[in-house]
């Protein structure tokens, strides 16, 4: 069998690798137009129907609540609060969406306005601001930093932190650690900061993931 | 001639092996092709007359018998070096949570795998410990590689930076305003102070009083052991049976009892009472946990707890931000901090650091 196997082996791998590569990405494209095309593989199939049934609705906010005009897209189950500080200076929207699985935390979007240090506030930037955010997550926690992008025409930063809440013994609470995944997208206008938050339970992470996507790319300041 | 015979057999052997190895060869070309065209599924499916779970059992069966020769393990015949395929880049890898498959450890907390977690989930000693050096591993994502993030209308700016790796910074330092939050004017016009420390039960008793005394001698959290003292309030731990339910896991819990002499002396009187479970953590951790549940002490005088139009988050907030302020200051002294007490307020602390909407985001997703 010698270098007769050996060509064989080497042949056969290679083609095999090219199968692997070329599947999931057909798969993808496939993925896009389930309907149209018929699914008739049992598993893409099963992801089509799951990703059908899991769509939200969403409904659009707009509103001066943050102390200027801002609109966004959120699932149309998830309800809105509004708070705004009385030690730091800051107005938020506070989007709760659904519990996990272990009935320990509520999945959330954020959008956050404060004014930067020069106007009274905590942060001179988004620099500052991501620094704070970084340096205070609990020990052990890994990041991400995404590339500068544009939200809303705007540069913003872009981290995902992965963390672990340690179990709190509170009443009412459940005493279980949560893995949580937070991606934070922060962007400045003018004297404004603007914090662009999801977390969630870590792994139920992705079931929300584009309920966030749909928000930035929704985000306007008219 | 024996010479000619053995030149033949040679070439015989040759011809099989080439024939084998074309054989071998169409079978893997046809598993190529159909993952490339499975997804196509029907049309394919119609094409050579298999139903798409057909060809991907096929395709399965096919691999297995490849795989299998690939290896020569099942010939007791080990792959040679280079030989075999560099494996292909696990995409998975660059991701430090695991999301399904197994129990989650958090990533670089040195907690071994399968252990930390006694039976009530509660989380190893050592996971969310307190060594000087962040542990957060650099990340190996690819740059612009953050999760969730495709499918948006986004653009890249056009001087984006990549963050190949991730530094954590140090802990910042409180910021101003980083302050216990007092209490207002009581209410509770008609109760007459009875100026007594009361802690009471028969175990802790000398961890309650050392918990007791440290917070009373740190001014401003002095002022909740005052209210507390000219109240009256029962201190005490508790027994198993006092903690079931919604309070199972909890340290401890202020307990309003009846109202209705409001505004004069409540009777019967509220009182703290924590949970047995925590007897052995540390003076610092029971003493903040004393600030938080003194806290809500405190909104029971001024009413907050009362009023309808405050939502579990205010009430909740002045607890966990006033118990954060504390523990700034009593922290060094009670590092290590490897208690599950510990553990807990330092979370609660660093959120605080956050700011006051991010410990009230947290708030909201734990308690609403």
């Amino acid at each position: 069998m010698g270098r007769t196997g050996c060509r064989m082996r080497g042949v056969a791998a290679g083609v095999l690798a090219l199968a692997g590569w070329a599947s999931p990405a057909r798969a993808s494209e496939h993925d896009a137009a389930p309907q149209e095309r018929g699914a008739p593989i049992a598993q893409t199939q099963e992801q089509s129907e799951s990703a059908m049934s899991t769509e939200p609705s969403y409904e659009s906010y707009a509103g001066d609540d943050l102390g200027r005009p801002v609109r966004f897209q959120y699932p149309s189950q998830w309800t809105v609060q509004f708070d705004a500080g009385q030690i730091q200076a800051y107005r938020q929207l506070l989007i709760l969406g659904p519990r996990n699985a272990e009935e320990t935390f509520r999945a959330q979007l954020v959008v956050r306005s404060s004014p930067t240090k020069e106007a009274g506030g905590r942060f001179s930037g988004p620099g500052e601001l991501i620094a704070n955010l970084t340096g205070t997550v609990p020990e052990g926690a890994s990041a991400d930093e995404g590339s500068a992008r544009d939200i809303a025409d705007t540069p913003a930063r872009d981290i995902t932190l992965s963390y672990v809440i340690p179990p709190m013994h509170k009443t009412g609470l459940k005493s279980l650690p949560i893995p949580v995944r937070q991606r934070t997208v922060v962007l400045q206008r003018g004297s404004e900061l603007v914090e662009l938050v999801y977390s969630a339970d870590a792994r139920e992470y992705e079931r929300h993931a584009g309920a966030f996507d749909r928000l930035l790319g929704t985000l306007q300041f008219p | 001639m024996h010479a000619g015979h053995q030149s033949k057999a040679r070439r015989a052997r040759r011809r099989a092996q080439g024939v084998i190895e074309y054989l071998a060869l169409l079978a893997a070309l046809v598993v190529a092709a159909m993952a490339f065209l499975g997804p196509f599924g029907q049309s394919m499916g119609d094409v050579i007359g298999r139903s798409g779970e057909s060809i991907e059992e096929t395709s399965r069966v096919m691999e297995g018998t490849l795989l299998a020769a690939l290896s020569g393990r099942e010939q007791g015949v080990p792959p040679a070096l280079g030989e075999l395929p560099e494996p292909l880049p696990a995409e998975a890898e660059d991701d430090p949570i695991i999301l399904s498959g197994g129990p989650w450890l958090p990533p670089n907390t040195g907690l071994p795998g399968g252990s930390g977690l006694g039976p009530a989930g509660e989380a190893g000693g050592d996971a969310f410990g307190s060594g000087p050096a962040r542990a957060g591993a650099p990340s190996t994502a690819p740059p612009g590689a953050g999760f969730g993030g495709s499918g948006i209308a986004i653009s890249p700016a056009p001087d984006a930076a990549p963050f190949p790796s991730f530094t954590f910074p140090p802990l910042p330092p409180a910021p101003e305003g980083f302050t216990f939050i007092s209490r207002g004017t009581s209410i509770w016009t008609g109760w007459t102070d009875v100026d007594a420390l009361n802690i009471t039960g028969t175990q802790g008793v000398a961890l309650l009083t050392s918990a007791f005394n440290l917070v009373a001698s740190l001014s401003p959290f002095n002022a909740i052991t005052a209210d507390l003292i000219a109240k009256g309030i029962s201190i005490a731990f508790g027994t198993a049976q006092d903690f079931s339910g919604p309070t199972a896991n909890a340290i401890a819990y202020f307990r309003v009892q009846g109202t209705a002499a409001f505004p004069n002396t409540p009777v019967p009187a509220p009182f703290l009472l924590f949970n047995p479970a925590f007897l052995h953590d540390s003076v610092e951790a029971i003493a903040a946990t004393l600030v938080h549940e003194g806290t809500h002490f405190q909104q029971y005088l001024d009413g907050q707890i009362f009023n309808p139009t405050q939502t579990v988050i205010d009430i909740e907030f002045r607890a966990w931000w006033n118990a954060a302020v504390f523990w700034h200051e009593v922290r060094a002294q009670a590092s290590p901090l490897d208690t599950r007490l510990e553990q807990e307020a330092e979370f609660g602390y660093r959120t605080a650091l956050q700011g006051e909407a991010a410990l009230r985001a947290l708030i909201a997703s734990l308690y609403t």
